[in-house]
């Protein structure tokens, strides 16, 4: 091969990928580059950073030696894809920092230089499951990274991801930043990926209204997948377990969940949107689900009354199962 | 032209193109066919067994100069063509239930030169002859000099039409050459004898070059049509009553490729060989235990990295058989293997590549079905296509069972598992949630003693979880599961290990469970729906879920996910929740799967179980035990597809 044929093969493969991915930066991190991230932000993270690679240096060490976005890593996976998320997880709060820096300071990059990805597919499955790692650590020093990649992911996984983490944070700020971009059709799902992890009942109205005002089977599928998780009765049962005053909380947004389900039911025919309906009200698993949908059964027409009868078998039959 | 049988058959050629191939000396190659027979069964030497026509005690004197016009094949599927059995006289144009020909696509490699049999114009060895389908002219002893005799063939380019003369086999019609190119294929679709092969007989035989691709309306049915007609030497027809034209026409069907499912009677299975120091290795070890206890009724074959490194050996290949009825009732044929389209990430050769070296072989062929190399994706992975056994009801008659997949499958490959017209329509399921993508991720199937004969097993996030809630209810909050598992990082020094209480508060591994429940839930509605299946057929497989972005996979072990051979169910070692030193996960699955209280197993007392411990391996890579396993067998009387016909 000569050179203008490595030259070739190499914008063959970048074209594609760059067309989602971010440029890698000298100054920046995986997926935010320098002035993504506010000046006082990420002066106080450089701070934390630092301070935390002199405490903890070998948790920088086991973030930049991961596998799952190299090929070395994922060839032996049966995805084989880079995926890197559920082995980002594993360092717990201990590689808060470290992912943070990855994100939005220095790419990662271990003692002996090794960088845990090599191709723009690769960096960007990092960032992904960094992210997302991220997330699920529901820590609010997350906070102003996870906007800030929210902002600029366009749309697809990285946004879904950013969203995701936006809502396992779920304060005010999150909460009113993806509720905002659910009103924009290119953010939408995005949005409501975050949505559904929000577990508060402001997000569980938010989606109920959305579902309410959803014009296409597709935008009540989003928002039908959204109601479940926000309800998801095996979280809420984990939440109150841990924290038993949010019982009342945890019922109440299983209420307006299902209820919006079941309200959804009457004006919804196309066959996917309504497998998505029935799924989300499995989610919640309700136990008023099956009178739900005999209210809203009733004011509504006999040609509609099949899709009431499945539905309700469905979810009976669901709640019922040992 | 290795054959001189076919030095006189390339003038032939030649000589067809001008108006018809009648050899100078009537007879190929100077010899006479071997043939004059009441019947033609398919011997070990590949030569016609049988009696003489004219000595068959049943068969009436007929006055010798009314025209035999007279093509017989195995209409009756007993593996023998014979003139005086009215099974294969009377239903030598249909194909139903009972009646029917059957030829079979010659694509393993007897004579074990890596290339498929019918690749070359040569019949390789006795084994080979074994894979031609009978035909035979019958004989005509009173035919008058001058008579003549010619059969035409409908599909030549998809066929190839033997016999075998002084005992040598020789090409008579259907393609010529190797055909891996244009240029190198010659296409003879007629050809001509005289008197003497009619006054003897002749013993044809018939391979395909391929099976039945495609259910297309401009695409190949499968069907060849197979014409003699005998002119007197005036140039009329032969005539007789049953011929009136001087025309017999015979019709043959291409055999079917039917998928392997677990219900299925496998006498071997494959999977990659870890060296004894890797932490993949306990994999092979707790499968050679596996080997031992199943001794005598199926092997465990495996292959070293060096050969090919992929671990994924259900995803790479689809197992099969393709089989047409043989003689004393036991079918011949061979093993099918169906290639993926793609190689694993960093591998270097496509799988049919490794294929050809590897598996193909004497009753053994490969096949890639995907238009492009390279195409598809994880979906197109054989984890994702399965088969469920056998079931007969309202909806369809699926008694060989019934192929399935998940999600996003290769047109083409969907469009050739209908083709086969046996085990489909196919059912669809919805496996785009996983990461993975792949049906065997919450699906499986164990022999049982019940009328359907079988049960089906499914991933139960709800049940997992309510294992989890009783061990915290019983007061073992503190007890752990993945005990000793480490994971992912830095040579896995993280260790995995987590309490009851720790899970139960995970409130992202529930919901991730809960979304999943609600997957396979609804996967199990249409399935149910389908099979007309109660809920005592369904048996839980418990174990819990998580996701990476919005994709699920198995945080457990998968036990679904698991290797059935005969009542053996291999199954992925659970690493649950450690009470008093038992792991409950496991305890439950042996005291449910194990015994009767599930009716499973071929006597309703239990599956015998092995854990397979699959952790490092295959677990942590986002797969478990069947993945990493694929099991086979050989032609059989169960597998008598042509009972069948659609």
């Amino acid at each position: 091969m000569n050179r203008w044929n490595h030259i070739l093969a190499a914008l063959l493969f970048a074209v594609p990928v760059l067309a989602s991915a971010r440029p890698a930066q000298a100054a920046g991190g995986v997926w935010l580059q320098r002035h993504d991230l506010p000046a006082a932000a990420r002066a106080a993270l450089y701070s934390a950073v630092s301070a935390e690679k002199a405490r903890n240096p070998s948790a920088f060490e086991a973030v930049a030696q991961i596998k799952g976005c190299t090929l070395a890593g994922y060839s032996q996976t049966r995805l084989g894809k880079p995926l890197c998320g559920r082995e980002l997880r594993v360092g717990k709060g201990e590689w808060l920092l470290p992912l943070l820096s990855a994100l939005a300071l220095q790419e990662p990059r271990a003692a002996n230089g090794h960088v845990p990805y090599a191709t723009a597919e690769e960096r960007q499955a990092f960032a992904a499951g960094a992210i997302e790692a991220v997330g699920l650590l529901r820590d609010e020093r997350a906070r102003e990274v996870l906007h800030a990649a929210f902002t600029v992911a366009p749309a697809g996984q990285m946004a879904d991801n950013a969203a995701e983490a936006l809502g396992r944070l779920g304060g005010d700020r999150e909460l009113a930043t993806l509720v905002q971009s659910a009103k924009t059709p290119v953010r939408l799902q995005s949005a409501l990926r975050g949505l559904g992890e929000c577990k508060r009942i402001e997000a569980a109205k938010a989606i109920a209204l959305g579902l309410a005002a959803a014009k296409s089977p597709n935008e009540v599928t989003l928002w039908a997948n959204a109601a479940g998780r926000v309800a998801s009765s095996w979280a809420w049962q984990a939440m109150v377990r841990a924290a038993p005053a949010r019982a009342t909380e945890a019922s109440d947004v299983r209420t307006v969940a299902a209820r919006a389900l079941a309200e959804a039911m009457a004006t919804t025919v196309d066959a996917v949107a309504v497998e998505e309906l029935v799924q989300a009200l499995q989610m919640t698993e309700h136990p008023q689900a099956v009178a739900m949908l005999a209210e809203v059964r009733g004011k509504t027409a006999p040609a509609h009354h099949a899709r009431f009868a499945m539905a309700s078998q469905r979810v009976a039959d669901y709640l019922k199962r040992n | 032209m290795r054959n001189p049988f076919l030095a006189t058959f390339c003038a032939c050629l030649a000589a067809t193109a001008l108006g018809g191939c009648v050899p100078a000396s009537n007879t190929p190659a100077g010899g006479a066919p071997d043939s004059g027979l009441a019947e033609v069964a398919v011997a070990a030497d590949g030569a016609k067994t049988g009696g003489d026509a004219t000595a068959a005690p049943d068969v009436p004197v007929i006055d010798p100069k009314i025209p035999v016009v007279d093509l017989v094949v195995d209409a009756n599927r007993d593996g023998v063509a014979k003139f005086d059995d009215p099974g294969d006289q009377d239903h030598e144009t249909t194909f139903d239930q009972k009646f029917g020909a059957v030829f079979l696509p010659n694509l393993d490699d007897d004579d074990q030169d890596k290339l498929e049999d019918w690749f070359d114009d040569k019949v390789n060895g006795n084994e080979d002859a074994l894979d031609l389908a009978p035909i035979v002219v019958r004989p005509w002893p009173a035919a008058p000099e001058g008579t003549k005799g010619k059969i035409v063939i409908d599909k030549p380019e998809l066929v190839r039409v033997w016999t075998k003369v002084d005992g040598e086999w020789g090409l008579l019609a259907g393609s010529f050459g190797s055909c891996d190119k244009p240029e190198n294929c010659t296409t003879l679709g007629e050809f001509e004898f005289q008197a003497d092969w009619l006054r003897t007989g002749i013993e044809l035989r018939i391979e395909g070059k391929q099976l039945r691709m495609s259910k297309a309306a401009d695409a190949w049915s499968g069907d060849v049509e197979i014409k003699l007609s005998v002119t007197l030497p005036d140039g009329k027809p032969a005539a007789n009553k049953d011929a009136p034209d001087g025309t017999d026409t015979v019709k043959m069907r291409v055999a079917a490729w039917l998928l392997l499912g677990n219900l299925h009677d496998h006498d071997k299975w494959r999977s990659l060989r870890y060296g004894k120091s890797s932490s993949s290795y306990p994999f092979n070890a707790d499968l050679d235990a596996a080997a031992s206890q199943l001794a005598g009724k199926a092997v465990y074959e495996t292959y070293e990295s060096s050969s090919y490194a992929d671990r994924w050996t259900q995803d790479f290949y689809q197992t099969g058989v393709v089989q047409m009825p043989g003689p004393g009732g036991k079918p011949q044929g061979y093993r099918m293997y169906n290639a993926r389209p793609f190689y694993n990430a960093g591998g270097q050769t496509l799988p049919i590549i490794w294929m050809r070296k590897a598996l193909l072989g004497q009753d053994q062929a490969i096949l890639a079905v995907y238009k492009k190399p390279n195409s598809g994706t994880s979906y197109d992975s054989h984890g994702n296509h399965d088969l469920v056994p056998p079931y007969v009801n309202a909806k369809g008659d699926f008694h060989h069972g019934r192929i399935v997949t998940g999600s996003g499958v290769l047109p083409e490959t969907w469009d050739w598992y209908d083709a086969q017209r046996v085990q489909g329509p196919i059912l669809k399921l919805d496996s785009s949630w996983l990461i993975v993508g792949h049906i065997d991720e919450f699906s499986s199937y164990m022999p049982a003693k019940t009328p359907r004969g079988w049960k089906l097993m499914v991933g139960d996030n709800k049940m997992a979880k309510g294992m989890f809630e009783k061990a915290q209810a019983d007061g073992f909050g503190k007890a752990k599961v993945f005990v000793g598992r480490q994971g992912f990082v830095n040579n896995k020094q993280a260790s995995l290990e987590q309490t009851v209480d720790d899970v139960l508060v995970n409130k992202d591994i529930l919901q991730w469970s809960q979304e999943a429940d609600v997957k396979v839930a609804a996967n199990v509605v249409k399935m149910k729906a389908e099979f007309e299946m109660n809920d005592d057929e369904i048996v839980s497989m418990p174990f819990l879920t998580e996701a990476e972005g919005s994709k699920k996979v198995a945080w457990q072990p998968g036990t679904v996910n698991c290797l059935v051979i005969g009542d053996h169910a291999m199954i992925p070692k659970p690493f649950g929740i450690i009470i008093d030193g038992v792991d409950v996960f496991e305890k439950d699955l042996l005291d449910r799967l194990g015994s009767a209280v599930h009716g499973l197993g071929s006597d309703g007392g239990g599956m015998k179980i092995k854990f397979v411990d699959d952790w490092y391996g295959y677990h942590i890579n986002l797969g478990e035990v069947h993945c990493g396993t694929n099991p086979e067998m050989g032609p059989s009387a169960k597998l008598s597809w042509w009972d069948i016909a659609r």
